[in-house]
């Protein structure tokens, strides 16, 4: 009868003959009512059945929301609010796997360097975490892991698939379903945990934020290992500077190596 | 599939892990074995709410990941099913607690299945069923027919110490026991048979006694401590009076180092250790005996009391002593002149329970018994009184009291006007107890100078030397009781021959729960088993009418999910040596006293007795925090 704090004045009226006539001040139109946030049980009036969200929102949500709430060790208030969130999370993990018609669009692309440095940084994150019974964690390691690899717009298996298997522990009915998607018929429960390779995480380029007179005007990605001169070269041929120099000679350039590059015109 | 429908997903999967046994596991693998367990639920009618889910998704997740490591994982579930509610709904509505189990058991099988954990439900366990509680009963069994031999600091099969006492009698003997008469070989062979069986009784694991209880006749029930309240009953507000009662309960005091020194090699929070290493309370002092001197006592009667202290470096600033109301001696002590103040009090104290007693600082009360002491350093006069914060049932019944140096005693002190004699140095006496085991002894002839510490140990030399003592180390911890007045729990394999208990044959269990007609008290305060038709042996003799205590079946179920369908063992040597004990035990931290004490004391009776190769049930602990509701 409560959602939100906020009272189904009608159903109350209903719940008990003696409410029938009672009077409600109102607040906007509604009835606010205060709360207290204490052990749950059927003396307080204050249960959540697992079995109306599994329906609304499936098993997989329950388990990594429920997990979300916190540090496994402490006590955490219950908060329907936050569902929804993990709900989209699991959408949005389907949607790597299919399009929006819902066909698979898994493919043997080699992927980026990018997508292999979100998969490995998630691997290492999420074994660690488990490891330490910090089951919160992961789940945020996994939402932006997903949402990394959706803005890189990645469907390459080699990444997808070790993903899978990672995420199997936490949601395992979609997991499973993925994995059949995958064509593998031996499901997913006996894998093996994807292996992390440090080399993926090892940065080999830096992206420079380049300024005319202090003012930031584009970024540009060069290789760890490029010298001075080198970058020098590339950036004063860069099409973008030209725009910036807007036929002026550059008075000095100013590089600070794996920081910025600033030109004083 | 275009959108993410989970509901088809779920169910599907649900069902092809059911039909292919995902899950299931065997002692036979060439894999490395982890054990990942859950706390067993009892199955109540309300079914899960959101916050019990909690522990068994993180070990699920942990499970899972464990296999995905390459792990042969077992990751079992089952219920405690026997206990109250369901008693409470059969004398409510008169339908069998087993009928009730059983929907209430489908509820919790059918939401858990819901939520997707990787149980192997072939291992399923219910406390309840006659399957089980054969392998509840028979342990039993093994701990009523053994003992605890303290030269070896471990459990024995009693047939050996009935050999040791056909061969050399009992005075060499050094078991954990109730206080015997010493008999030598000769004298054992002379006794009866019942003579011999009525001495086992003091050195069996399992044994009866007479303990005091919150009995409420109205209610025609024994109640625990948190049902009483000032003396009534919290349900209707009904007198409730202490009464002894007969009663079973296990030597869990014997193992009282063993389980303070097993907590440093398992992998537990320190809030549960701390918790369980109060709870066994090991202290260090002293048991000192004083004479008394009373007018009630004829010159010929030499009597002492024996105090045990935890403080024998203040037996110079001993001012009176106190004897619990029940101290066996206070009637033969008591002067003419006192006796009525006493017999009042002892009879007011009737009334309170134990708990209250201990717990009780700021109500002070008491009564002389026109008896004294004598110091045996001093010679000097002390008064005996007798005063209820004080229990009998704790060390002697009788302490030595320092008001100088304890609060309790100078509360007391304070109250009745009884002289503050200080012997250690520091403090704000006259204004408050000075407690603290720092500081230099003063007052105390050759304790004079020396540290606390050091005059401990010279007081417990000196009191040993001169025949009236002797160094101790005592327990806090109590023997647990271990019978229940009540129908839905494990009957006892016991019956009664000759006023004796005596054990039933391997053969005849499970002895399984009888029906009864009503599940209440009879009107004689009779257990609801006494209800039973025939409840008797085919010889004729009686059978126990008490059942077993709610933490029968929890305190082994971890070692029967390894070996859960075995009719022959409760768990065979194969599947222990494969599966030892739980790697990773994941539950409430609410039953650090009870269930992990409890649990910890059979697994170390088992070893002993050569049924399983490890001492501890679970390696590493985790206990989960509550999900709070919002309550509006």
């Amino acid at each position: 009868m409560v959602e939100n704090d906020v009272l189904d004045v009608e159903a109350f009226k209903a719940w008990r003959s003696d409410f029938a006539d009672a009077e409600f001040i109102l607040e906007d139109g509604a009835y606010k009512c205060g709360a207290e946030v204490e052990k749950m049980s059927k003396s307080k009036y204050n249960v959540v059945s697992p079995d109306l969200i599994v329906e609304k929102y499936g098993a997989d949500t329950l388990r990594m929301y429920e997990m979300f709430l916190g540090p496994l060790e402490q006590f955490k208030p219950w908060n329907t609010n936050g569902i929804s969130g993990v709900n989209n999370f699991l959408r949005k993990l389907w949607r790597l796997f299919h399009d929006a018609e819902g066909n698979f669009v898994v493919t043997d692309t080699e992927p980026t360097k990018e997508s292999l440095k979100t998969l490995h940084k998630t691997i290492k994150k999420v074994a660690e975490d488990i490891e330490a019974f910090s089951f919160n964690t992961s789940v945020s390691t996994f939402m932006v892991c997903v949402n990394e690899l959706t803005a890189q717009k990645c469907n390459s298996r080699s990444v997808l698939e070790p993903l899978v298997v990672l995420i199997s522990s936490y949601a395992p009915h979609i997991a499973e379903e993925l994995w059949e998607q995958l064509g593998h018929a031996d499901g997913v429960t006996y894998q093996t945990f994807p292996a992390f390779n440090a080399s993926y995480l090892v940065e080999s380029s830096h992206l420079y934020p380049v300024s005319f007179n202090g003012k930031m005007r584009f970024k540009v990605e060069y290789p760890l290992d490029m010298d001075r001169a080198e970058i020098e070269k590339q950036i004063l041929a860069h099409e973008k500077s030209v725009h910036y120099l807007d036929g002026k000679s550059p008075k000095k350039v100013i590089i600070v190596p794996k920081k910025i590059i600033n030109i004083v015109v | 599939m275009a959108e993410y429908n989970f509901n088809g997903i779920e169910d599907k999967w649900r069902k092809r892990w059911a039909k292919e046994k995902t899950f299931q596991v065997e002692a036979n693998s060439d894999k490395p074995k982890y054990y990942v367990l859950d706390m067993f639920p009892y199955p109540s009618g309300a079914g899960l709410h959101v916050g019990h889910p909690l522990g068994y998704i993180a070990s699920d997740i942990y499970s899972r990941y464990k296999r995905l490591k390459g792990y042969n994982v077992l990751h079992p579930m089952g219920y405690d099913s026997f206990g109250l509610p369901a008693e409470q709904y059969a004398i409510q509505t008169g339908q069998h607690p087993a009928i009730t189990t059983e929907e209430n058991i489908a509820r919790y099988r059918e939401q858990m299945d819901k939520i997707g954990f990787s149980f192997d439900w072939d291992r399923e366990v219910r406390t309840s069923e006659p399957n089980y509680y054969k392998w509840t009963q028979w342990i039993f069994k093994q701990v009523f027919n053994s003992w605890y031999c303290k030269e070896a600091d471990q459990a024995k099969p009693i047939e050996t110490l009935i050999e040791r006492f056909g061969q050399e009698g009992n005075a060499s003997v050094k078991a954990e026991c109730d206080e015997t008469d010493v008999f030598s070989s000769d004298e054992w062979h002379s006794k009866t048979a019942k003579e011999q069986e009525e001495i086992l009784l003091a050195y069996r694991l399992a044994f009866r006694s007479e303990t005091m209880v919150n009995w409420c006749s109205e209610l025609g029930t024994v109640l625990a401590n948190d049902e009483v309240k000032d003396g009534l009953s919290e349900r209707g507000g009904h007198p409730v009076v202490q009464k002894r009662m007969m009663q079973w309960s296990m030597r869990i005091t014997a193992y009282a180092q063993r389980l303070l020194d097993g907590l440093e090699t398992v992998d537990w929070t320190d809030a549960i250790k701390e918790q369980q290493r109060n709870w066994i309370g090991r202290s260090e002092g002293a048991s000192i005996r004083f004479e008394l001197e009373s007018d009630a006592l004829s010159s010929d009667e030499d009597l002492e009391i024996e105090v045990f202290t935890t403080r024998p470096d203040t037996i110079f600033g001993v001012s009176y002593m106190t004897l619990a109301p029940e101290h066996e001696y206070v009637s033969r002590i008591t002067t003419d002149d006192d006796k009525a103040g006493v017999q009042e009090y002892i009879d007011q104290t009737k009334k309170r329970s134990e708990r209250d007693r201990m717990s009780d600082v700021k109500t002070v009360s008491g009564q002389f018994t026109g008896a004294y002491v004598k110091n045996p350093f001093t010679g000097a006069k002390i008064p005996v009184w007798i005063g209820d914060y004080v229990l009998a049932s704790y060390g002697t019944g009788a302490v030595m009291a320092v008001p100088a140096h304890d609060t309790r005693d100078f509360a007391f002190a304070k109250h009745f006007d009884l002289p503050l004699l200080q012997v250690i140095s520091g403090g704000n006496l006259p204004h408050e107890s000075h407690d603290g085991k720092v500081g230099t002894i003063l007052n105390s002839d050759f304790l004079d100078g020396l540290e606390v510490q050091e005059a401990t140990k010279v007081i417990i030399e000196k009191i040993e030397e001169k025949g009236i003592g002797y160094g101790k180390i005592q327990y806090r911890i109590r023997d647990a009781i271990f019978s229940r007045q009540r129908y839905w729990g494990e009957p006892f394999p016991i019956y009664f021959e000759d006023g004796l208990p005596k054990a039933m044959a391997d053969k005849d269990l499970p002895l399984t729960l009888p029906a009864v007609e009503k599940y209440l008290p009879t009107e004689d305060g009779e257990p609801p088993l006494a209800r039973a038709e025939k409840w008797k042996t085919p010889e004729g003799n009686a059978l126990e009418t008490n059942t077993m205590p709610g933490w029968a079946g929890s305190s082994w179920y971890f070692l029967r999910y390894m070996d859960a369908t075995n009719d022959g063992a409760f768990v065979s040597k194969e599947a222990e040596s494969y599966w030892k004990n739980v790697d990773l035990y994941i539950g409430g931290s609410e039953h650090a006293t009870g269930h992990l004490l409890y649990s910890r004391f059979w697994m170390k009776f088992l070893f002993d007795m050569g049924f399983v190769s490890e001492q501890e049930p679970f390696k590493k602990m985790i206990n989960q925090g509550m999900i709070l509701g919002r309550s509006n």
